[in-house]
């Protein structure tokens, strides 16, 4: 059993046996086989068992009053916890904890649909249940409501909403941005609600997040200030069809010209979705399983000391036939709706080069819901998984080709061309953000221990480098958070000492989540 | 969806996981496979726009000597299963008892053995 720092054996033990009164003993889990279930299932430390994060044990609540008390035990024995929803946050930790030792508060027996209403389009939820268990309820009442939801579909919306994940039908795919009110066990023990929820009997919980006074449901997101028990969150209607198009040129400078057209459409609303890319550029990438369709001499351009010019890229394109930029758009709603909407955005690219091609329209009752889909990742069956490496970028060409021609020196300079070639070069594509973009690349953990080694340096380079250029994480693996926490360094790390000094407010003893998003509490924090 | 889909999902929405001394119940253990592992390992081709993972694996590594699809399996022991599923196996992830009971995971074997041509001890 591993003990943490800071807590005596007899004080652990005997917070345990205090946890066990409350919610069972069959419901606190210490044995090593019954821990080593709370591991991260994707670590790259596999068979470096030192550097791992591991939990102490592990307790499961299924009621509110049951958390408040799991809290307050741990305060009087100065025990840390880790609580996840449904810990499936794979690739960014699981539900390992950033702290070893601590004890998980495994909510995943938190899983009830406390209300669903169709017509004002909300849910309110406990943290336990997951995108599959709601669509399957949803499903059963014949709702036309549909949930954000990202694949693998076995994580919680309000688990994944926090952690600021994004989803498939949400604005911009921000599925926090669909969280309304919150209820909130503080560090303390008491119960929080937050907004509206304030008001005794309040009605409008779940309608205005903003309620009175500070706003504060973004302290609970990325965060270790209180464990949430409850959310509302707005659903949206299934939309009768989804209808793609892109625009492709042989040139790479009509990338801009394409970003140009379609922003403002996406401004306007006209578009639900945008993406950009260069296909020429990604076509040799496979590390997403994907065997590589470009030619060999994408490899040779990549591996160049410049990255290759915008002429040779160009060239390689047109005796590729493959475009060296394409543009993205989507729309969704009813079909009258839609197809106006397609027809007007055909008239506003119609000065743009490039061939206009109108895809294949997916209807709502096509869409699955919310699956375990790896998809073609699997392929990669001999890998223990993977970490996210996710910067932020500007939606704008100087910013996109920047980033990834940083992204390759980087991984030059680590000597590390396997990594490239499987990377090769990103753009966007499909739903989601607008005005910035994201990168999500795959570092598959392998049984090789100096390869995985050299991959989280290679990580930590990158997340440093692009950090110092302004393009900043979104999202980290548990054992990143301080890495990327120092990328918000603004006068002198301002950001995370004012979390320090509210983490030390609300939880003196610091108890929840320390080093959650590089949050320390005071009697851990390195000086 | 179908009437019987409709029934099982019902049914797996108001079962919790329990635990305590049972006899393995393959039909609910059906329901079990429905919730936690027919999105990796349904057969192929899957309904989904791309193929299911574990199947999709489990093809590429037994080239039609086996099944792909582990509901088509004849020769699956016990202890392979209860090992997988606590443990997980390359990019399939370990399943906690606060998902899978202990008494949930001996119906599930009790249905992914059900047609097994020799019986083994659990």
């Amino acid at each position: 059993m591993r003990i943490p720092q800071g807590t005596s054996e007899a004080d652990f033990k005997a917070a345990l046996q205090e946890f066990a009164n409350v919610v069972g003993p069959d419901w606190v889990f210490t044995s090593d086989e019954d821990v080593a279930a709370y591991r991260d299932a994707y670590s790259p430390f596999i068979g470096q068992p030192d550097k791992m994060n591991v939990a102490g044990a592990a307790v499961s609540p299924t009621t509110v009053e049951q958390v408040q008390q799991i809290v307050r035990i741990a305060n009087k024995y100065t025990v840390p916890l880790f609580a996840f929803s449904t810990g499936r946050n794979l690739g960014y930790g699981g539900s390992s904890p950033p702290f070893s030792g601590s004890v998980i508060v495994d909510l995943k027996r938190m899983n009830k649909v406390i209300e669903v209403n169709e017509i004002e389009a909300y849910m309110i939820v406990e943290p336990g249940l997951s995108f599959i268990d709601m669509h399957r309820h949803l499903t059963s009442l014949g709702s036309n409501l549909r949930l954000s939801a990202p694949q693998p579909g076995w994580g919680s919306p309000i688990g994944n909403g926090l952690d600021h994940g994004h989803g498939d039908a949400s604005y911009n795919g921000d599925n926090f941005s669909m969280v309304k009110g919150l209820e909130v066990v503080l560090p303390n023990g008491e119960l929080l609600r937050t907004g509206c929820g304030a008001v005794p009997g309040s009605k409008l919980w779940m309608h205005y997040e903003y309620g009175f006074g500070p706003y504060i449901n973004g302290m609970f997101s990325q965060s270790n200030f209180g464990i949430v028990t409850k959310a509302c969150f707005w659903l949206t209607p299934n939309w009768e069809v989804h209808q793609t198009f892109t625009i492709e040129s042989d040139k790479t400078d009509d990338m801009q010209r394409y970003i140009d057209a379609l922003l403002p459409l996406r401004n306007e609303g006209v578009l639900h979705g945008w993406g950009i890319t260069s296909p020429i550029r990604e076509s040799g990438a496979h590390n997403d399983g994907r065997r590589p369709y470009g030619p060999k001499d994408v490899y040779t351009l990549l591996h160049s000391p410049d990255g290759g010019t915008v002429q040779q890229w160009d060239d390689l394109g047109r005796s590729s036939n493959i475009p060296a930029a394409r543009g993205m758009g989507s729309m969704r709603g009813a079909a009258p709706i839609v197809e106006a909407q397609l027809a007007y955005a055909r008239e506003r690219l119609k000065g743009l080069p490039g061939a206009f091609k109108v895809g294949k329209p997916m209807y709502g009752k096509d869409w699955l819901g919310p699956r375990i889909d790896f998809g073609i990742i699997a392929i990669q069956e001999t890998s223990h998984g993977h970490f996210y490496f996710s910067p932020m970028y500007k939606a704008q060409a100087k910013d996109i080709f920047a980033i990834n021609d940083t992204i390759r020196r980087v991984m030059i300079e680590h000597n590390d061309y396997d990594m490239l070639d499987n990377f090769c070069w990103s753009g966007t594509r499909g739903a989601g953000p607008d005005k910035y973009m994201l990168i999500l690349l795959e570092f598959l953990v392998h049984d090789d221990i100096d390869l995985n080694n050299k991959r989280l340096d290679l990580f930590r380079a990158l997340v440093k480098t692009c950090g110092e250029n302004g393009w900043p994480e979104y999202r980290t693996p548990s054992y990143m958070q301080d890495v990327v926490m120092n990328q918000y360094s603004f006068n002198d790390h301002a950001l995370r000492r004012f979390h320090e000094t509210v983490k030390d407010a609300i939880d003196p003893n610091g108890i929840l989540a320390p080093g959650k998003a590089g949050i320390w509490p005071k009697r851990l924090r390195k000086t | 969806m179908t009437n019987t889909k409709a029934l099982v999902i019902a049914v797996a929405m108001s079962l919790g996981v329990v635990s305590g001394a049972h006899a393995a119940d393959a039909a609910h253990g059906h329901v079990v496979f429905g919730v936690w592992c027919t999105g990796c390992h349904e057969p192929l081709p899957g309904a989904s726009y791309a193929p299911p993972a574990g199947t999709y694996v489990l093809e590429q590594h037994y080239h039609g000597r086996l099944p792909s699809a582990l509901e088509q399996r004849t020769d699956l022991t016990p202890a392979q299963i209860r090992t997988t599923v606590r443990n997980g196996r390359n990019m399939m992830p370990q399943t906690r008892k606060t998902e899978i009971s202990d008494s949930d995971l001996d119906d599930l074997i009790a249905y992914l053995t059900q047609h097994n041509t020799i019986k083994h001890d659990k």
